[in-house]
């Protein structure tokens, strides 16, 4: 019942954050059905574009939960941006230095090292505020930027590409790309969709079960709503604020998996169009519900790929409108938060 | 002329004051006056309704019976600004500063700016004149204060200061005081009760609401004394001493003797501590403390609030996250604990009833079934291989909480959704059900009301006589004689008294609770 609701609440936020965006295309004289007729083709069209949403869904759910789980304990992780860099500069790092590694062992390697770099991001701001108290935000947006200063590093100097111009590293080895194995890819062999958003979506009701029916889980969340109350009970308030965003940084590390391993074969620079930020929005739409987080990463993936046409199709519209979507639609789910803190208020009223 | 020492001698009168919530009748017919330029204590235990009272005079609650007359004139406050405008002011016990903040910025913040609309916010704030305007007020009454430094970096004892510049900078004439000297040192309380008899001086009408009853002595010209919502008496100190003001606060009520106790003395101590010192923040919370407890015994710990007891609690119950020196030895079932973590003391046997419900003892926002669980999820029946037995989470607490009489039977409900009472008997019963050997109950029924009073009282004496030892912390006097076997006294972080069931003496414990010699 109470997720029925939430789930409502979030279905009507996001309709009336998609009808006032669309209003206001209007206003820059578009046709507003026009443009949600471009939007849905350009997501649903065809077998192609559709395989890209699902490539957008599955980084967004690996950057939503790196949201989501820090948030349950308390902490509000905006540096997933920086930590699926970090994950796959790793992964085409290694894809780069041991390029004669075959199926199977050099994904998991490849994969393995980009979690455990990408969580290492996510672990310095989350010790630094266990036990310096510097705040998560500040440190992990720092963390952002000089993620990207050493990813730009690599890039221009160590992992160049000698065969293009383009600011990107060289290809990883055959071994590390799982396509011929992928039965995802084979659907729509054109598209980048990888089995990794199976993994994605595996991980999510992992995810959902363990904060819902684990102790770990639930200490976890105990830590996030109380923190006194949680060490009054015995539980060690920092080690899990320390463990959340130890695993939220391997999470976004994943998308590393997605991007390089599954699709590109190498590491681009600027390849992420701000996945760790849109995933800030993924997990709000979602109230941090795991599960709500795979719909949720699934719409915003599509509003990324409309977006990208709506440059093409319209006169006045960029795709910087994508961005412009999101915030009328997180604003209006926030808006709808409220309806219900309203009701809780009335309800007190009136016992 | 008569009219006017009339008025003057009944400055601030309270004429039948009552107020009830619900069954509880926290104000009943109070009656008293103030005089003008005079110092009077407000002295009563905790829920004696001093703060009722404050509250029904500053408007936040209104009175069922009986006015309030300032000057000759019946008050009908709606809020506190009414009251701030007719020269009321009241520096609350824990101070509503800012730590950021200048001293200054807070005088600014408290000002109501004679502009309005849209020059309200664009011009720029008098800050020279309003600076100039309060170095006057502070001048006045020779008290100083570093006006750009962040509050936060003042000392109480300064910011003390600053609360009290506020509302002389507001012209208050009447200043309410509530607890003002719970959080100085005792070199501070003599500056500071010099700087309150130099108001009286200019004129100021002072209200002090204690329990100290030295400070009562040695400050107040008039008293009031508040017992159980009754007021039971109004008069000048002159003449009173530190036991007869005792025996008015707390009372000569008759006392059912609890049980003797067969406490066997061969049982080694539940909890034994020796020569506990703990020393914080450039000051010494507890000087070389030693209690014991035993098995099946009920000790207490008197005390006014805030000389010690929270920092003993916390050394009790989550040693390792206390950052101060500490000295001394504490053993918990006869394990050295001063250094174990909260679950280690848990684990051991002991629960804990804490002093701050909502802070430290329940997830507000969590339903009833993960409100049982907090404090006991390590334990192996609820969880197997990492993963929660929700089922039986959930039976055992539902088992708890009919047990224990706490409504709504809901697991499912939101802890926000339950009254205080219902709160704290959830917390009892959830302690409880976990039958401890050492049980640490702070402040057990602050807050709730009668009925759940009585039941929590049973339950603690039920476990008593099943042979746990119980620990009982409480500032309400009358609930530490009820149930408590032996009786320490706690007063500035020392151990002042010790006294056994027959040897209590209400007036001496009162004494002692304030300040008094041995």
């Amino acid at each position: 019942m109470k997720m029925f609701s939430s789930l409502l609440r979030s279905f009507l936020g996001f309709s009336v954050g998609l009808c006032l965006a669309l209003a206001l295309t209007a206003l820059a004289g578009e046709n507003p059905t026009h443009v949600l007729s471009v939007l849905l083709h350009s997501s649903f069209g065809s077998s192609y574009d559709f395989g890209l949403v699902l490539f957008y869904t599955t980084s967004l759910i690996f950057t939503g939960l790196a949201v989501c789980l820090p948030f349950q304990a308390g902490l509000f992780n905006i540096g997933a941006e920086g930590q699926l860099t970090m994950g796959a500069l790793t992964m085409a790092a290694v894809g780069i230095l041991w390029p004669q590694l075959g199926l199977p062992w050099a994904p998991l390697l490849a994969v393995s090292a980009g979690f455990s770099v990408a969580a290492l991001w996510g672990f310095i701001p989350g010790w630094l505020r266990a036990s310096r108290g510097s705040h998560e935000v500040i440190v992990t947006m720092m963390f952002n930027f000089i993620a990207a200063g050493i990813s730009s590093y690599f890039v221009v100097g160590a992992l160049k590409s000698v065969e293009s111009q383009n600011p990107e590293t060289a290809s990883v080895g055959s071994g590390y790309l799982f396509k011929d194995f992928d039965p995802l890819h084979a659907l729509s062999p054109d598209s980048p969709v990888n089995i990794s958003l199976v993994i994605a979506i595996v991980l999510a009701v992992i995810t959902w079960l363990v904060l819902n029916k684990s102790l770990w889980g639930y200490e976890l969340k105990a830590v996030g709503q109380s923190p006194d109350a949680a060490s009054t009970a015995g539980i060690n308030a920092k080690k899990y604020k320390i463990l959340s965003m130890l695993i939220a940084g391997g999470f976004a590390g994943l998308v590393g998996m997605n991007e390089i391993l599954g699709s590109a074969g190498k590491f681009r620079l600027g390849f992420s169009p701000d996945y760790g930020f849109v995933g800030i929005a993924v997990a709000l739409l979602a109230r941090n519900n795991p599960l709500g987080i795979i719909f949720s990463a699934f719409l915003f993936g599509a509003l990324q790929k409309g977006a990208t046409d709506l440059d093409l199709e319209t006169a006045t519209i960029t795709r910087d409108f994508a961005k412009i979507l999101q915030a009328i639609i997180i604003l209006a789910v926030a808006g709808f938060y409220s309806v219900q803190f309203l009701k809780v208020k009335k309800w007190i009223k009136k016992t | 002329m008569a009219t006017q020492k009339n008025s003057a001698d009944h400055f601030l009168e309270f004429r039948s004051v009552s107020k009830s919530f619900g069954t509880l009748k926290a104000n009943q017919d109070i009656s008293f006056s103030v005089r003008a330029g005079s110092i009077h204590a407000l002295i009563g235990e905790n829920g004696a309704g001093k703060s009722t009272l404050m509250k029904i005079l500053f408007g936040l609650y209104s009175a069922d019976a009986g006015s309030i007359l300032l000057d000759g004139q019946p008050t009908a406050f709606t809020n506190s600004i009414e009251a701030k405008a007719a020269g009321l002011g009241m520096v609350h016990q824990h101070f509503m500063l800012a730590g950021p903040i200048s001293a200054l910025d807070h005088i600014i913040l408290d000002e109501e700016s004679p502009r309005r609309g849209l020059a309200r916010w664009l011009a720029p704030l008098p800050r020279k004149a309003i600076l100039k305007n309060v170095e006057k007020v502070a001048e006045k009454f020779n008290m100083p204060v570093p006006w750009n430094e962040a509050v936060e970096n003042l000392p109480v004892g300064l910011q003390q200061r600053l609360e009290i510049l506020k509302l002389l900078y507001n012209q208050a004439e009447i200043l309410i005081l509530d607890e003002p000297t719970a959080v100085l040192t005792p070199q501070e309380i003599d500056g500071f009760f010099s700087q309150l008899r130099q108001l009286k001086a200019a004129g100021k009408t002072i209200l002090i609401i204690t329990h100290k009853l030295k400070e009562v002595l040695s400050l107040a010209d008039d008293f009031s004394v508040l017992r159980q919502g009754q007021l039971i008496h109004s008069g000048k100190v002159e003449g009173q001493t530190l036991s007869s003001l005792g025996e008015l606060m707390i009372g000569r009520k008759p006392r059912a003797l609890p049980k003797a106790t067969t406490t066997s003395t061969h049982q080694p101590p539940a909890l034994k501590i020796e020569g506990l010192s703990y020393q914080e923040s450039d000051r010494t919370w507890l000087h070389s403390i030693s209690l014991h407890v035993q098995p099946g015994e009920i000790v207490g710990l008197a005390g006014v609030e805030a000389n010690g007891q929270s920092q003993l609690l916390n050394l009790l119950f989550r040693p390792r996250d206390m950052d101060g020196t500490k000295a001394g030895r504490i053993q918990i079932l006869q394990n050295d604990s001063l250094n174990l973590s909260n679950t280690e003391i848990r684990s051991l046997g002991v629960n804990y009833f804490p002093e701050d419900r909502l802070r430290q003892a329940v997830l507000l926002n969590g339903n009833a079934r993960e409100n049982f669980l907090l404090g006991q999820q390590w334990r192996k029946k609820f969880s197997r291989w990492g993963w929660l037995k929700w089922s039986s989470i959930e039976n055992e607490a539902a088992q708890m909480m009919q047990k224990n009489d706490v409504r709504p039977l809901d697991v499912h409900l939101p802890m926000s959704r339950f009254s205080g009472g219902n709160q704290q008997k959830f917390v009892v019963g959830r302690e409880l059900s976990q039958s401890p050997k050492l049980l640490i109950a702070a402040q057990p029924t602050r807050g709730v009301d009668i009925g759940a009073i009585e039941s929590i009282h049973g339950e603690i004496l039920r476990h008593k006589e099943s042979g746990t030892a119980v620990f009982l912390v409480s500032s309400e006097l009358e609930e530490i004689m009820k149930l408590s076997d032996r009786i320490y006294v706690l007063f500035q972080g020392r151990i002042v008294a010790e006294m056994s069931a027959n040897q209590y003496d209400e007036k001496r414990i009162g004494a002692f609770m304030g300040g008094a010699e041995q």
